[in-house]
């Protein structure tokens, strides 16, 4: 096992390289439309002023030291400061933020597996049944459905109406460990719905073709009890295929934050993504591009260690 | 002669058909209709046929993974067709079963220690520690493995080795019979006379039955004591296993024994003329649909007409079994002789 | 005001009529009125807010009567004698405040430093560290604060402030006549990475600030301008930040407000404050500990203070019957208006066309553009609008909105449709307005094409607009003053809005450098009614800032979205 995730932690590398490459290339691609020294010096400004700047900025270099140079200090921590506000620097607002897109999309999946997990078994035990039906046509709903929609919908009756949760902004776990639950819950409901549909969808798939087995038909000539059956011997059969398809959904789940963080006034990764476009604040976006790409790798990572603790094939590879 | 084990009487499984969604017609699929045998403890009872003749239906009638339509099916004397709720855990402990692929009957990822181990643990309460390990290396050390499969996932082993496995693993709840449903069907020749010898070889120590349902009439003559031969739900013929194969009565035991390969190639010079007296390209008939007389007829080269109106009922064959086929009772009146000198005179005559 | 004072000045107005020159009295048409603070001597205040309350008083009637038969120059001899008058020092602080308050605002702060950032909403959220030489109160009238009075000399080009004493920053320095000094520099010529700060264009009619002695700072303005002046000092740029933190005030704030920075999240999403001691004084109420918090989704900031998740938060108008608990209290912000001068009357020659202009007026004036702007989707529109008044401009002949009226204007003028470009600010608020005009104005045929700027600050469309470099603009809040104190400031050679005739513009610089009190108001009335009239500037409708508080907060009064009312230092007021 160790090795196998040696080896995956080897294969990050290149992909943490490829990363760093295309974040700052876009980042510099925005260049184009208008140049960083511009921004900064305003509309009046003179040549004196965007000749200072980029020399204060290195930005009269050439792209591939410029790379190096950011790349190199982005090693050690060091991000630069925004082009909004010269005093805040961008590692700053990058710590601030991730712990709310962080917390949100990790609650997302718990739920989405969680319930994904319990409503695909209940699909599979019985097959073609009236539970079977039941929630594969919720399924279908959930990931037809804008998940921020319900969880505003909620919102109102969870939050507003009966005060359980917290309809909107980001209680930090170091502030009160209940307000930080209560104020994610019902973000995590909006992100969680798809995972809920694929989750239910794969497990019902691969859990029926493992109930269905030669290993789990000489389990029951057995006289191995069902639960047993269903949890020790189908289950993580079924799981190996379900296991790839949550890893895939939760990188697709950092992209969709910045919907559900708009609309319960949260300041995460998404909305300080969205908002260095807008504003063109280049070193915030070349910053929380590398960061996010990042976190991506880490949950890849995680998914194949899981992955591997599922199949005893992949990980011990003799 | 010991008290049978197993004693199947008259047993029908039938399946009924899922009615679609525009046929009003319920097409019911007789897998298995009125077989009849029995089995004593120490003895191999091998039940032969093509796919499709309800042999592995039979294994799970017995295994109660499939209800019975009719019929008794009674384990140790005692009457098991259609075992209740509070019983089904003892009934299991008896019974065990064997099957087919290895590939698929070992579950991909438990090590072969739980595996072979929680039948152990179910049937005797015996916790994952330090006893049941030493049972576990017991059962292994039985089948010919040795301790370090322990910790092996059957990916790791060889198809012979993953039999072995099942077969630790059935024997490991202490059953008085043993299904080995195509057990080694899907091994090499010389894997399969492996596996062969520790069934052998687990039968001389333990006393267990075995009902051994196989395809191949060379391997399950080889393996049983007594053989049946069953041919679309039907039993056709029954006996000692090499009175069967020396004196068949039926003409399909013939079929089947006639499709044999042997190395002597004037003898296998025989036998293919012999398999091509039969009309090798007619489809049986589907097991949803069985013609009133014969299942055989359409394919029997020395069918008559009865054959098709009649089923015919058993009688005794010379190699002290029983047969059902018209040609004892009524044309040439074999009487139970074996039916090759019939049917080569048949087929010379052609 | 009442009628009364409208007669008075429309009779001034002719009496005076005949001197246009630069000497005039201090009035802005739309700026707010003017109170002094103690003294008795009041100039004639000016009622020109939107939406300010009805809030007439006799007695401010009587003292005016005195004021307006007295010369222009006694006003301001009367003014100086009050002020010279010496005051004791404040005392320090006694009262200790308690409880905690949170609130939810509607914007995210890009900068704890006023002078980074112009958009007004933002003075509201300011206005809780730091503190001005002068303040608006609800109804508009403008009190002196950290200066406790003003006094203006005969050409109004000057203007000196006297400033309490025994005031300090809430790092300790001394809030002096140096400080003042710093703060205005900073404003108009911040220097690099900032050339132009955002703010630099309202104290655009500032040209130096000198301190005369350590509480005493005199503004040498462009041209007479106190009027103009103040409407700037009344905003952002006029905030004191503490010349020791000036710096780095842009994430560690320093104030002389009754709340000291305290800490913030990296980007001023959550700001924490805490009492300022020595601010208070008995009688005041005050808060121990304030969160301004950014909760820009104004659904989810609803729903957060229906769950009493807040204290106070910003609610937009439309959602008022959707609070389910507490009250609210409002004010207006400002106004927005749109230029359609030519500046340099050189490049959009259909621009030229007054009845060009006029259609246009009339296509985007009033209550169709409003009513679009009220939406109750239009999620970006985070402050409620209302229309726009001009009851203080007297024989006003603006078009009212009639889209019909207005095809009909623009088809008889015989250009046919044309394309303009617009400045404007990206994002937020903007486009709505934006594109609601582009609308109206495509009815007609004519193409409004938006220019996202680079950076988006209003200070810069503002300096595009005077450079010529964009003849059209929307114009954002108060801008309309800068706007006021560039025509003062270039005078007829600097401004040359094609369409007007010399004598209009004459008469429009000389309104706008008009600084007298007592009929000052019909002198700029009579400037904005020249621009109204010549369709160069159609001034659209105001915003309204709401605040919504729960039951149990006592005491608000909301001022500017402040929900307590400051009292300055060392003075308290039943």
């Amino acid at each position: 096992m160790a090795r196998y995730i040696g080896i995956r932690l080897l294969a990050m590398i290149p992909l943490l390289f490829a990363i760093a490459v295309i974040s700052f290339a876009i980042a510099v691609a925005m260049e184009a439309r208008g140049s960083i020294a511009g921004s900064v010096c305003g509309e009046g400004a003179t040549i004196e002023c965007i000749a200072q700047v980029e020399r204060q900025l290195g930005l009269d270099d050439p792209m591939p030291i410029r790379f190096v140079r950011w790349l190199a200090s982005a090693a050690t921590g060091d991000l630069g400061t925004s082009l909004t506000n010269q005093s805040v620097s961008v590692s700053s607002l990058i710590a601030d933020r991730i712990g709310a897109t962080l917390s949100i999309v990790a609650y997302s999946l718990v739920i989405g597996v969680a319930v994904g997990m319990a409503m695909g078994i209940v699909s599979a035990v019985r097959p073609g049944g009236v539970a079977d039906r039941a929630l594969s046509v919720a399924s279908a709903a959930l990931i037809a459905a804008p998940g921020f929609v319900l969880a505003m919908l909620l919102s109102w009756w969870l939050a507003v109406e009966w005060g359980w949760l917290s309809p909107a902004g980001y209680t930090r776990p170091s502030e009160s460990i209940t307000g930080w639950i209560r104020s994610i819950t019902l973000p995590a409901i909006g992100l969680a719905l798809p995972t809920v549909a694929l989750v239910q969808r794969q497990l019902r798939s691969s859990m029926t073709n493992a109930l269905q087995s030669r290993y789990v038909l000489a389990a029951r000539a057995r006289g191995i009890r069902r639960t047993s059956l269903i949890g020790e011997h189908a289950l993580p059969n079924a799981m190996i295929p379900t296991v790839t398809a949550i890893g895939f959904r939760a990188a697709a789940a950092l992209g969709l934050t910045f919907t559900v963080e708009v609309v319960f006034n949260i300041n995460g990764m998404g909305t300080l993504l969205t908002n260095a476009i807008q504003t063109r604040n280049v070193t915030v976006l070349q910053g929380s591009m590398l960061v996010v790409g990042i976190v991506v790798l880490v949950v890849n990572l995680l998914v194949d260690i899981s992955y591997g603790l599922l199949n005893p094939k992949v990980r011990l590879e003799r | 002669m010991t008290a049978p084990f197993l004693e199947v009487e008259n047993l029908h499984v039938h399946f009924a058909g899922r009615s679609r969604l525009f046929r009003s017609a319920m097409p019911t699929v007789k897998a298995v209709n009125g077989i009849s045998f029995a089995i004593e403890p120490h003895r191999t009872f091998g039940l032969v046929g093509e796919s499709g003749s309800g042999k592995s239906t039979v294994a799970r009638a017995v295994l109660q993974l499939t209800d019975v339509t009719a019929g008794t099916i009674r384990l140790d004397g005692a009457d098991v067709t259609r075992v209740p709720r509070e019983a089904e855990l003892a009934f299991r402990k008896r019974v065990q079963a064997v099957l087919q692929d290895p590939y698929s009957s070992l579950n991909q990822v438990h090590q072969v220690r739980t595996i072979v181990g929680d039948g152990i643990t179910r049937h005797f309460g015996i916790k994952p520690g330090p006893e049941r390990e030493q049972r576990i290396l017991a059962l292994l050390d039985e089948v010919g493995l040795a301790g370090e499969f322990l910790d092996r996932y059957p990916y790791e082993m060889s198809g012979g080795q993953r039999q072995r496995v099942s077969i630790a693993r059935a024997l490991a709840v202490e059953p008085g019979l043993i299904i080995a449903d195509e057990a080694t069907s899907a091994l090499d020749v010389s894997i399969q006379s492996q596996v062969i010898n520790v069934l052998r070889r687990v039968q001389a120590d333990t006393g267990v039955a075995f009902l051994f349902i196989g395809h191949d009439l060379d391997v399950v003559r080889h393996v049983s004591d007594d053989v049946g031969v069953m041919y679309l739900g039907y039993l056709v013929e029954q006996g000692g296993a090499d009175g069967v194969y020396d004196l068949p009565a039926h003409p399909y035991t013939e079929m089947l024994i006639a499709s044999v390969p042997v190395p002597d190639p004037a003898a296998q010079a025989e036998r293919r003329a012999l398999r091509q007296t039969f009309k090798k390209d007619t489809e049986p008939p589907s097991p949803s649909d069985l013609p009133v007389g014969c299942p055989f007829a359409n394919r029997c080269p020395v069918a008559m007409d009865i054959c098709t109106e009649l089923m015919p009922e058993a009688t005794a064959a010379r190699h002290g079994g029983h047969v059902r086929c018209h040609l004892h009772t009524s044309g040439p009146v074999l009487a139970g002789e074996s039916v090759v000198p019939y049917i080569r005179s048949a087929s010379t005559a052609r | 005001m009442t009628r009364s004072r409208w007669t008075r000045a429309i009779a001034l107005l002719f009496a005076f009529g005949m001197a246009a020159t630069a000497c005039g009295g201090d009035e802005t048409g739309f700026a707010p009125a003017i109170v002094e603070d103690t003294s008795t001597a009041e100039a004639a205040p000016v009622d020109a807010d939107e939406q300010r309350d009805a809030d007439d008083t006799e007695s401010a009637t009587a003292e005016e009567e005195d004021n307006e038969s007295a010369d222009l120059g006694q006003v301001v001899v009367a003014e100086a004698a009050n002020c010279a008058a010496d005051l004791p020092p404040l005392a320090p602080g006694t009262f200790a405040p308690s409880g905690d308050f949170s609130y939810a605002i509607s914007i995210a702060l890009n900068s704890l430093n006023p002078h980074d950032d112009q958009t007004p909403a933002t003075f509201a959220y300011y206005s809780w560290i730091y503190e001005g030489l002068v303040r608006q109160e609800t109804d508009g009238t403008v009190v002196p604060w950290l200066a406790r009075c003003w006094e203006t000399s005969d050409d109004g080009s000057e203007v000196t402030f006297y400033l309490h004493e025994g005031i300090t920053f809430h790092d300790g320095t001394p809030f002096n006549a140096d400080a003042v000094v710093a703060n205005a520099e900073f404003v108009k010529t911040a220097g690099p990475p900032q050339v132009i700060p955002p703010v630099a264009g309202q104290l655009g009619i500032v040209d130096t600030v000198e301190a005369i002695d350590e509480h005493t700072v005199k503004f040498n303005l462009a041209g007479p301008g106190e009027i103009l002046l103040l409407s700037g000092l009344i905003r952002n740029s006029g905030l004191m930040v503490s010349p020791a933190s000036l710096g780095n005030a842009a994430a560690a704030p320093v104030g002389t407000g009754p709340y000291a920075w305290a800490s913030s999240n990296p980007d001023f999403t959550q700001n924490d404050l805490v009492a300022y001691a020595d601010y208070w004084q008995p009688g005041l109420v005050g808060l121990e500990t304030v969160r301004l918090e950014a909760a820009i989704d104004p659904v989810a900031r609803l729903d957060s203070f229906n769950a009493g998740q807040y204290d106070a938060a910003v609610v937009r108008l439309n959602d008022l019957d959707l609070l389910l608990a507490g009250d609210f209290s409002s004010n207006f912000t400002v106004r927005i208006g749109f230029v359609v001068a030519d500046w340099t009357g050189q490049q959009i020659p259909q621009l030229a066309n007054r009845e060009v202009r006029c259609a246009m007026a009339q296509a985007l004036n009033r209550q169709g553009i409003t009513a679009q702007l009220n939406e109750p989707d239009s999620v970006t529109n985070q402050f409620a609008t209302g229309p726009p008044d001009y009851a203080y401009i007297e024989d006003l002949n603006v078009p009212e909105f009639d889209i019909d009226a207005a095809k009909a204007r623009f088809a008889a003028t015989g250009e046919e449709g044309f394309t303009f470009t617009n400045g404007h600010l990206p994002g937020g608020f903007w486009p709505t307005v934006s594109s609601a005009w582009s609308t109206a104005l495509a009815e007609l045929g004519i193409t409004m094409q938006n220019e996202a700027l680079d950076p988006p600050t209003g200070g810069e469309m503002f300096g595009r607009l005077a450079r010529g470099a964009h003849p059209v603009q929307i114009i954002p809040f108060n801008e309309p003053n800068a706007l006021m104190s560039l025509v003062a400031r270039t005078g007829e050679a600097g401004f040359n809005p094609s369409g007007v005739s010399p004598d209009g513009v004459v008469e429009l610089v000389a309104a706008a450098r008009s600084k007298n009190f007592a009929d000052g108001e019909a002198d700029v009335a009579a400037a904005w009614k020249i621009m109204l009239e010549e369709c160069i500037f159609i001034v659209n409708h105001t915003l309204t800032t709401v605040m919504a508080y729960q039951d149990n907060v006592q005491g608000i009064h909301h001022t500017q979205g402040i929900p307590i009312h400051f009292w300055p230092h060392g003075v308290t007021k039943s």
